[in-house]
């Protein structure tokens, strides 16, 4: 019999990966939407990694639904498979968070076939991929509403700079004109600067919302994993600030030599912001997988 | 390296794992010693919650024997009540495993003594 904390440690492992996939692949449409300039093959490969993750967040969703019975249960991996307890699973919460998320991926995965007319289908998923997060779990609860709502606000906001990183790594490896790759960066960043107040400000609502105090902050386990979160936001942050101020305008500067050194530079800032965003995955799923709310 | 990783991931989640919507109260209190076995054990819980799997462990003089008990009802309850044939004298443990309102997994447990 698998024990209580492998279970956790499934629940954790496979949250992640439906974060990142599904975010990332949410992402991947809001970048084709706001970069109208993107390079025909910048926009074409944006669009395959959308697919691939969108295909990935829909078998990973469907692996939550599995580990969550399992979890229930308690009687090894074939509780995982057990008809009665899946059907249990699926008329809760999760049920119909998973069910609204498979929907929005697939939606989103349209992005392949929408063309500029339909764009908003893909656009609608992207939002409701956001929104399915909100249907279950610790911001479910009597003021789902307004935390619900910040929620979405949140992650819609997480998955336009996760969804921008692997497209403008690309655009930096000097497959496409240096401008082009300038231009794309530049537009990024400006687009960021609301995009980061809108995930802070609500991010921040939400933490009070749910922790109630100051003291839980530093006094409960929700809180301590939070400053945890909040430690690694600050180190992307950090490096965001240098790719906007430092980086990119040199990207686009006259002198030849500097712009291609600021290129390979961004693309090593990219890299290590992708693994950092990892690990503010990671330490979300074991917020919502493994605390107890200070405030619930 | 992953080990290394997987047990700095044990080492965060340990002090709260497993810890979502406790029950309120039991009956019999948890830690309790009774002279006689209840008729009844009783467990109320702080929202509706689905109970899906009940074991309880008897430790008496014969032994360690588990007993499944079956969960009265799938649905969403606030209370779990369970009239097992208890064997006598011996330490006894409840534990239960259930689907919370949020969709998050709930697990408790109790324990008590009968002289």
């Amino acid at each position: 019999m698998l024990v209580a904390d492998t279970w956790t440690l499934a629940t954790i492992f496979n949250k992640w990966l439906v974060y990142g996939s599904a975010l990332v692949a949410a992402g991947g449409v809001w970048f084709v939407l706001a970069q109208p300039m993107l390079p025909a093959a910048t926009r074409q490969l944006t669009v395959r990694v959308t697919f691939v993750a969108a295909v990935l967040g829909v078998l990973t969703t469907l692996g939550r639904l599995a580990v969550q019975a399992g979890y229930l249960i308690d009687e090894g991996w074939r509780g995982m498979i057990d008809p009665d307890i899946l059907r249990l699973v699926l008329e809760g919460p999760l049920g119909t968070s998973s069910a609204v998320r498979v929907a929005a991926l697939v939606l989103v995965a349209g992005l392949a076939v929408a063309g500029r007319r339909r764009v908003w289908l893909p656009a609608t998923g992207a939002v409701l991929v956001a929104a399915s997060f909100a249907l279950s779990g610790h911001t479910s609860g009597d003021a789902g509403a307004l935390i619900g709502s910040l929620l979405v606000l949140h992650l819609v906001a997480v998955s336009f700079w996760l969804g921008a990183l692997w497209p403008l790594y690309r655009l930096a490896d000097g497959s496409v004109p240096r401008a082009a790759t300038a231009v794309a960066a530049e537009r990024f960043g400006r687009q960021a600067v609301g995009i980061v107040a809108v995930l802070l400000a609500a991010g921040a609502t939400l933490a009070w919302l749910l922790l109630g105090s100051v003291p839980a902050l530093y006094a409960t386990g929700y809180g301590r994993t939070l400053l945890a979160k909040l430690a690694f936001v600050g180190a992307l942050l950090c490096l965001a600030a240098v790719n906007k101020w430092r980086l990119v305008p040199a990207l686009g500067g006259t002198d030849r030599a500097a712009a291609d050194r600021a290129a390979i530079a961004l693309r090593r800032s990219i890299g290590v912001e992708a693994f950092i965003f990892a690990a503010v995955l990671l330490v979300s799923a074991v917020l919502t997988s493994a605390t107890v709310l200070p405030a619930g | 390296m992953t080990r290394t990783a997987l047990s700095l991931l044990l080492v965060m989640c340990s002090p709260f794992v497993l810890a979502h919507t406790p029950s309120e109260s039991t009956h019999p209190a948890d830690g309790a010693t009774l002279e006689t076995v209840p008729e009844m054990l009783h467990v109320t819980f702080a929202e509706p919650t689905r109970v899906v799997k009940i074991v309880l462990i008897h430790t008496g003089p014969g032994g360690t024997h588990e007993t499944r008990l079956e969960p009265p009802s799938k649905e969403p309850s606030e209370t779990l009540h369970l009239t097992p044939e208890l064997p006598g004298a011996g330490e006894y443990a409840l534990t239960w495993r259930a689907l919370g309102a949020d969709g998050h997994v709930v697990t408790g447990s109790f324990t008590f003594r009968v002289r």
